[in-house]
This record gives structure tokens, sequence and C-alpha cells, in this order.
């Protein structure tokens, strides 16, 4: 499902130049779980956004589920986003004034899903926040957050999730408890991409990176 | 920069104001002093008064209309034998020397220095030459040419006595009985004696009605610049909210951070304050030299070279100090935000604002702190879209009463001569003098009918006066004193008062050149020949055969002058210019000022939610998708406005057709709703330019390093 080949990504930081990517090869296979491990800076991060086609690399291509991302602009992997990726970032970012419910029907209004809503709290239930749905974010906890925003990232039914770091600010009851969420959806068919610096939430599939260089 | 700009742009105002109001009247009460005495006054009376203890200065006037031959034509003339040149009623030599004849800078012809002229004197044809240009502020009557004799010219002519003396006081106590006294001594003839009024400058209406309405703008810019000034403080605040938390979390106090936050502000503010009061000094010059050179009345050099321009005190001081104020209570809120010691965004948590649709939210984003904003940004483009709406209604609707009161006449001709006025067919003919007498207070133009004809001045109201006890007010003057018929007002002259009934309304464009509605009276003939003895010449309104009328004028041996109706309509149009220099320029800063309102808006919006439309675009927003919802939210913002300007455009008109109407004369301007939305489309060009740097920066948004700042 996923092909990257010869991925180099790098940045500019003042003067310097910093190579975060150096030639990166992976194949994923259709529903896979995958989990990307590494130490802070190693990548992680810019290996998750190229594939989920938030920017575009040096050199290289990558390929998922045939589409070639490099040789889409940036509108077109807006919108290829919005139908084929779950994204769980890192950070609690929530749209603030939206309540729980509202934030993962965003989505679906996005995706275009009908009854947007209804589907909206199905998705809330599944990460068990159905008596949450109409809380705004600062009223949930961290872990309740993550939730939401996994529930946001498959309420669209997307092919490939992608979760960049989603238990980096959680103590570990909840970090367990956002992997096997993530694991429950992995079961129902999806490709999960997961990355995470936690040895102890790896599963399944391990790759690791250093260095902007895979090694499996 | 803002600061910069409205500091210069009020300073600039505000100075030139005060510099005209200062220039108009001071000018005109050193110029002509304090009484003018009319009759046959001899040499010897005026020497008496000038040694006079009453009399601080005098100086006499001879006058002497004629018409004049010249190598390029006839001309209407009036020549002035001034007694004392460097005094009241003076003129300067600009060119040449008065060894012949000046000519008055002013006059309508132009004749070159060198150039002989005939006069048609009282008994013949005197030959003469032109010497030199004067320039002297000399309203007189209406001729082609103003020309300035020496004694000896004038007496060739014929005239040895003075028509006119003009007299500053030391005391005014019995003074009738005084002059009456010395005028018997000396052989001379008092036919009146007039108190000129220090407020009855001409052009006083025109700069009055250009500081009111400068007023107004003043309020709706101070408005705007507090907005945008709270606003700055805001977006100022949201950009700098991380560091204001780790500067607290290391040590430091709320004072501070409060002098980090505010010091640099209050540094830039008065550096900008002190350059704009620098630029300002030869901005308010040139706006002062424009407003003189748009009146109807051209204030001549004489006047001009006897004012000293300045940057006066108070207008420095009231602006700087009006900005500063503004701008220490914007800083208000940077002082409660800093000293609240956490800063956490406050959600509306009540059952209601959670029921609110999520594209409502997104769009307005409801949080409490920025609800204020669109609601004050709602009432800013209110004003701003009103305020130019009703320039742009006011000059239209102007420009269009002004014909309507011109339309009854083809020709107006002014006459002047020493004998009866002959019949003119299909004409009538008034004689009128210029803001020498008071009605309630409140200087008028004062007129009558010597011949009442078919083409006459509208009635709107009653009928021409018919005794000594009647009068007729114009729309103008009745409107401003809140009379009608039936009711009594009070005439005065400085010396008399007469208690008149007014019996008829009229549009009367008799301002002193005949062109526009202002305050005016018409009165009998019996009455207006008791106040006023001396005629100065007579206004015909003619509808029909000008050189019919012409000649038999010409052949009474009356000098004429002849202006067309687009003329006069052209002269009024003329006279609107000051107030709506002024209020051109007002507008086009209300409008610099809503872009740069609409420009912060927009940037604000970008900064304060740049992680949240990057978490939009990682979701699969596209650039122009959010962009399209900072838009709607402009766009809904304005339409929200309209209304609201509507009604605050009727409110402005209403208050600038009160503040103007003194020198515009009256109309009835009356809001437009195409005229509002026009206005409203326009504003809409610039938000479009906004907006396409919007784009720009969101399209060019670094989404992930956007999140994880």
């Amino acid at each position: 499902m996923i092909r990257i080949t010869n991925l180099k990504k790098s940045y500019k930081y003042g003067d310097n130049r910093v190579e975060v990517l150096k030639k990166v090869n992976l194949e994923i296979k259709d529903n896979e779980f995958v989990t990307l491990t590494g130490p802070s800076g190693s990548g992680k991060t810019t290996l998750l956004s190229l594939v989920a086609g938030l920017d575009l690399p040096d050199e290289g291509s990558i390929i998922v589920d045939g589409i070639e991302l490099t040789e889409l602009d940036e509108n077109s992997r807006a919108l290829w986003r919005r139908k084929s990726i779950g994204y769980v970032p890192q950070f609690f970012f929530l749209i603030p004034y939206l309540t729980a419910v509202e934030n993962v029907e965003l989505m679906a209004r996005l995706a275009k899903i009908k009854d947007s809503k209804s589907k909206a709290m199905e998705c809330l239930e599944l990460v068990g926040l159905k008596d949450k749905g109409n809380k705004f974010p600062h009223e949930l906890s961290g872990g309740e957050i993550q939730r939401v925003a996994i529930a946001r990232a498959i309420v669209h039914d997307p092919p490939l999730i992608i979760a960049d770091e989603p238990t980096a600010f959680l103590d570990s009851e909840n970090k367990r408890n956002i992997v096997d969420i993530l694991e429950r959806i992995w079961k129902e068919g999806k490709t999960v991409l997961l990355a995470t610096h936690d040895q102890f939430l790896a599963r399944h599939r391990i790759v690791k990176i250093l260095d902007g260089k895979i090694e499996e | 920069m803002l600061i910069l700009v409205i500091s210069f742009l009020l300073l600039s105002l505000n100075n030139a104001t005060a510099n005209l109001q200062d220039f108009a009247k001071n000018s005109w009460t050193n110029y002509v002093g304090d009484i003018r005495i009319a009759g046959n006054l001899t040499p010897s009376f005026l020497n008496a008064l000038e040694s006079a203890p009453y009399i601080q200065s005098a100086t006499g006037l001879s006058l002497f209309y004629t018409n004049v031959e010249s190598t390029n034509g006839n001309y209407s003339a009036l020549i002035i034998y001034c007694s004392n040149p460097n005094g009241l009623m003076g003129y300067e030599i600009s060119a040449g020397n008065k060894d012949g004849l000046l000519l008055v800078t002013s006059s309508n012809i132009k004749l070159s220095i060198g150039e002989e002229i005939a006069i048609k004197s009282m008994t013949s044809k005197i030959n003469a030459k032109i010497t030199g240009y004067a320039s002297a502020f000399y309203n007189f009557g209406l001729v082609d040419i103003m020309l300035i004799a020496n004694k000896s010219l004038m007496e060739g002519i014929g005239k040895s006595y003075f028509d006119y003396i003009f007299a500053k006081l030391n005391s005014d106590k019995d003074l009738e009985s005084k002059l009456n006294n010395l005028a018997l001594q000396s052989g001379s003839k008092i036919s009146s004696i007039i108190a000129l009024d220090p407020n009855a400058y001409p052009g006083k209406e025109d700069v009055d009605a250009a500081s009111s309405v400068f007023n107004i703008f003043s309020m709706i810019i101070l408005i705007v610049i507090f907005v945008a000034l709270a606003s700055y403080q805001f977006i100022y605040l949201e950009m700098n909210e991380k560091e204001l938390y780790y500067l607290r979390a290391i040590g430091f106090s709320s004072k501070s951070l409060i002098a980090t936050y505010t010091l640099p502000q209050i540094f830039v503010l008065l550096v900008a304050l002190l350059l704009g009061s620098a630029v300002s000094l030869p901005f308010s010059k040139f706006l002062f030299d424009a407003a003189l050179k748009s009146t109807p009345i051209t204030f001549s050099d004489v006047l001009l070279n006897r004012f000293q321009f300045s940057l006066k005190s108070e207008p420095l001081i009231l602006s700087n100090v009006t900005i500063l104020a503004t701008f220490f209570i914007t800083l208000l809120p940077v002082i409660y935000y800093v000293v609240r010691k956490k800063s956490e965004l406050y959600i509306n948590k009540a059952q209601s604002f959670r029921r609110l649709g999520i594209r409502f939210k997104m769009i307005f984003y409801s949080s409490s702190k920025k609800v204020w904003r669109h609601a004050l940004l709602v009432i800013i483009f209110a004003l701003i879209i009103s305020s130019t709406s009703s320039v742009s209604m006011l000059i239209k609707n102007w420009d269009s009463s002004v014909v309507e009161y011109n339309s009854f006449y083809d020709y107006f001709i002014y006459a002047t001569g020493s004998g009866s006025i002959p019949y003119i067919y299909n004409a009538s003919v008034l004689t009128a003098t210029f803001h020498l007498a008071k009605v309630n207070d409140r200087s008028v133009v004062t007129a009558s009918f010597v011949e009442l004809g078919s083409v006459a001045p509208k009635l709107i109201e009653g009928r021409w006066p018919s005794n000594e006890n009647e009068a007729v007010l114009s729309v103008t003057l009745s409107k401003n004193l809140g009379v009608g018929i039936n009711d009594e007002v009070l005439l005065n002259t400085g010396f008399r008062n007469y208690t008149l009934r007014v019996v008829g309304i009229a549009f009367l464009p008799l301002f002193y050149l005949y062109t526009r509605e202002t305050d005016a009276i018409v009165l009998s003939y019996e009455l207006y020949s008791k106040i006023f003895t001396a005629t100065e010449g007579y206004a015909i309104f003619l509808k029909g055969n000008l050189e019919q009328a012409l000649e038999k004028l010409r052949n009474n041996g009356f000098t004429t002058y002849v202006r067309t109706e687009e003329d006069s309509i052209n002269i009024a149009l003329q006279g609107g210019r000051v107030a709506i220099v002024f209020l051109n320029f007002l507008s086009y800063t209300l409008v610099l000022s809503a872009v740069s309102l609409i420009a912060i808006f927009v940037i604000s919006e970008l900064y304060s939610r740049n992680r949240e439309y990057a978490m939009l675009m990682l979701l699969g927003y596209r650039a122009r998708e959010i962009l399209a919802m900072l838009a709607i939210s402009l766009m809904l913002i304005s339409l929200i406005s309209l209304p609201i300007s509507y009604l605050i455009s009727i409110y402005l008109l209403n208050v600038f057709q009160s503040e103007i109407l003194s020198f515009t004369g009256y109309f009835e301007p009356s809001p437009n709703l195409i005229e509002l939305f026009s206005n409203f489309l326009y504003i809409f060009i610039p938000i479009a330019v906004v907006l396409l740097f919007a784009l720009r920066y969101l399209k060019r948004l670094k989404i992930n390093e956007t999140l994880l700042k």
C-alpha cells in the first residue's frame, strides 16, 4: 500500500541545512500495523508528515495506494488527505470552541459523510467517550482529548491511520489505552502507522529510525 | 505608522481650521475696522475724525462707477481712491507704481501695465494709463475691472468727496451724535452709519461649516483610532502570550512586565507625535491655502500678507493630548492582561453557546474575547460607510439644489450708475447689501425689490413685503432661525432695531455674488432705503432679450456686468468647495482607516488562529477554503453593518445639513441606498487585496512547524 523510495528531506535552520531523512526506503502492506520507533529528532515526524502529504520531500518518491504524492499539488494533497488519511497528532489539538462531537463531526463533514453527527457519536462511542460528546476540549483530560482525536481520525473510514506520538504527554495507563484503541482499529482492516519513542508501546512490525535512516 | 498618519492628519486639519478662522476674523476686523459711514463726506470731515479721541484710525474711500474703453474693448469699471493705502481698506502695490491707475488684481479683466484707457468721467472723457497692479479687498459690487486712482486723478474725474469712511474706534459712546455734529461742522452729509460685525466676515460661513464638519469627522477618526489601537494591543498580546508566560515563570514581576510591554509603545508613540507635528505644519498650510482658494470670496493678498500662518498651540496641544489619551485608554487592557497572572482562553460555557452550529462558530470564532471586536467592527464599518456615503450624498444633493434655485432666470446683470433704473421687460430688479445687518443676531444679506417683475426668486410660501413692517426670509434663514410666516424677527443695523413680521419665505440666491441660497431678508423698498441710503448697484434677474436690456441700461448711464445662469450655477457650486475639500479629504482618510482596520482584523485572525488553521489544513482543508471562512466573516460583518450604516447616515446627514446650512444654503439631502451600497462596494476592493495577502500567507503556512510551536 505504501512504497517509499530513496526519500530525502532536509530543513534550513538559519544558515545551516540539516538533513533529517537520508535515502529512506520502506514498504508497508495493506492492513499492517507498523510502529516507527526512534529517539527524538530521528526523523519520525518528518517521515509521517511526508507520508500524510503535509510536505514534499527533496528527493524520492512516496506512493500510497497507487498515488504518487510528490506529483500532487497542495490542493490535491489536501483533497487526498481528507479522504485517505486519518491523522492523530502528538499534541492535544482539537478546535477549542467546538465540542468533542463537533470536532469529530467536522472531519465527517469535510469528507462529505452522510449523517455526520450520528457517525461522529458512533466513533466517540467506539473510543469510550459516549457521554462526553458535549464537552469542550478544556473540559476533557489529556487521554480523553487523544481519544477524541482518534475518533476524528476514523470517522470518515480512511484506509490509513497515521498516529504521530499520540501518547507523548500521557500517563502510562492512558498510553496503553490509546495504543489498544489503535490496535482495535487495525483489527477492523485499517493500516496503522504509529510513531513512538517509547519502546514498551511498540507493537507488531517495528521499524527503527535513527539519524534519518531506517533500521529494521 | 498609523499613529504618525493620524496625528499628522488631525493636527493638520485642526491647525488649518484654527488659522483659517483666525485669518478670516482678524484680517477682516483689522482691514475694515469697526464702523462704516456712508454719505457725501468731505476731506475735512475725515481729518477731523482722524484727530478725534474716540477714533483710532480712519480711511476714506471715493468710488466712481463708470465705463472704460481700452484697445481690447469696453468694460464696466469701479475707480476707487483710498486716502490711506497702508491703513483700513488699504491696498498693496504688487507691480509698477501709483503714478497712474493701479489695476486691482482680483478684477475679471486683465489689462497690461502701460495700457492706455479712456475713462468716461462726470463731465467728459479722460485718458489714463495703467501704471501698476495692486491687491485689495474691495467688495463694492460687480464690475469687470477695479482701478485704484491717486488723488489728483480722482479730482480730475470730478470727485472731491468720500462715499465711505471706515473707522476703528477707541470708544463708541454717543457715537452717532458725535459723528453727526462733526459732519455738520465739516459740511458733510451722513446718510448711514453701520456698525461692522466682526463675526460677519466674508467666508465666515464657509470656515464655520468646514470646522463643524471637521469636528464631526474628528470624532469618527478618534473612534476608529481607538478601535485600531485596541485591536493592535490585543494582537500584540496574542502574539507575545507565550513570551509573557515564560517571563513570568522566570521571575518577572507585573511591574516589569508592564514596563516591558508598554515602554516601547510609548516611545514609538511620542516619536510619531513629534514627527506628525513637524510634518503637519507644511501640510496644514497647504490645506489652508486650498480652502482659501475655494471660497467664493477671493481673499486678497493684501489680507494674506498681513496674516502670519503658524502652528497654533491650541490645536497642537488638543490633537496630541487627545491621541495620547486614546492610546493610554487602549493600554489599559494590556495592563489588565499582564497583571491577571494567568492567560487562558475563556469559552462561554453557557448551554446556548453549545447549541450554536459548527459553521457559525468557525466563522465567528466565538470566544468571548473576540465577540466584542466583531461588534466594534460592525459599528466602525457602519460609521465609515455612512460617513463616506454622507459625503457623496451631500455633494450630489448640493449640486442639484444649486441648479434648482438658480433656474428662475437666464441672465444676471449687475448695473451701477447714479440715475434711476429704467424699466426692464421680463425682469426683476433688486438692491442688496452684504452682511451689514443682523436678523435675530444672525448676520444677513439685506435686499429689496426696486422693481418686482415676472422673473423673480421662487416664493415657497406667502407673499413679498408690501410695507415697512414686513419682510420675506430666505429658506435658509427661516430654517436657521426656526421662524415661519407671521412670526416676528428683529432687524438690527448696529445702531437701530426694526421689528418685522414675516410674510413670505423664498429661495433667495442673494449672496453677494448672487448665486446661492444663504441667510437673506427682503424688505420693502421704503424701509431698505431708510437704512441703506447709498445704493451700490442693482441686481437684475432677466429672462429674455439681453441685448435690449443692456442697451436700455447703458443709454441711461449705467455700467453693466453680465453673467449667465450657467455661470452663476458654476460659481455657486464652487461655493461649496471649502467644506467639500475637507469632506473629501476626510472621507479618504476614513476609507484608509477602514482598510487599516480590516488589515488589522485579518492579521489578528491569521496570527491568533494560525495553529487552528494548520490543524484544519492537516485534516484536509485547502487554503482557499480557510480563506473563504475569513472572507465570509468579513462579509457578514459588513452586511450586518449595512442597515446600521443607513440609520447612522440619516443622522449624520441631518447633522451635516444643519451644520453647513449657513454657507451652502438650504437643501434637502436624503439618504440614498444606492449611494450607500456603492460606497460599501468601494471598500470591498481594498478588502479583496488584503484577503489576497491572507491567501498567500495560508498557502505558505508550514503545517507541522506551526502545530509544533
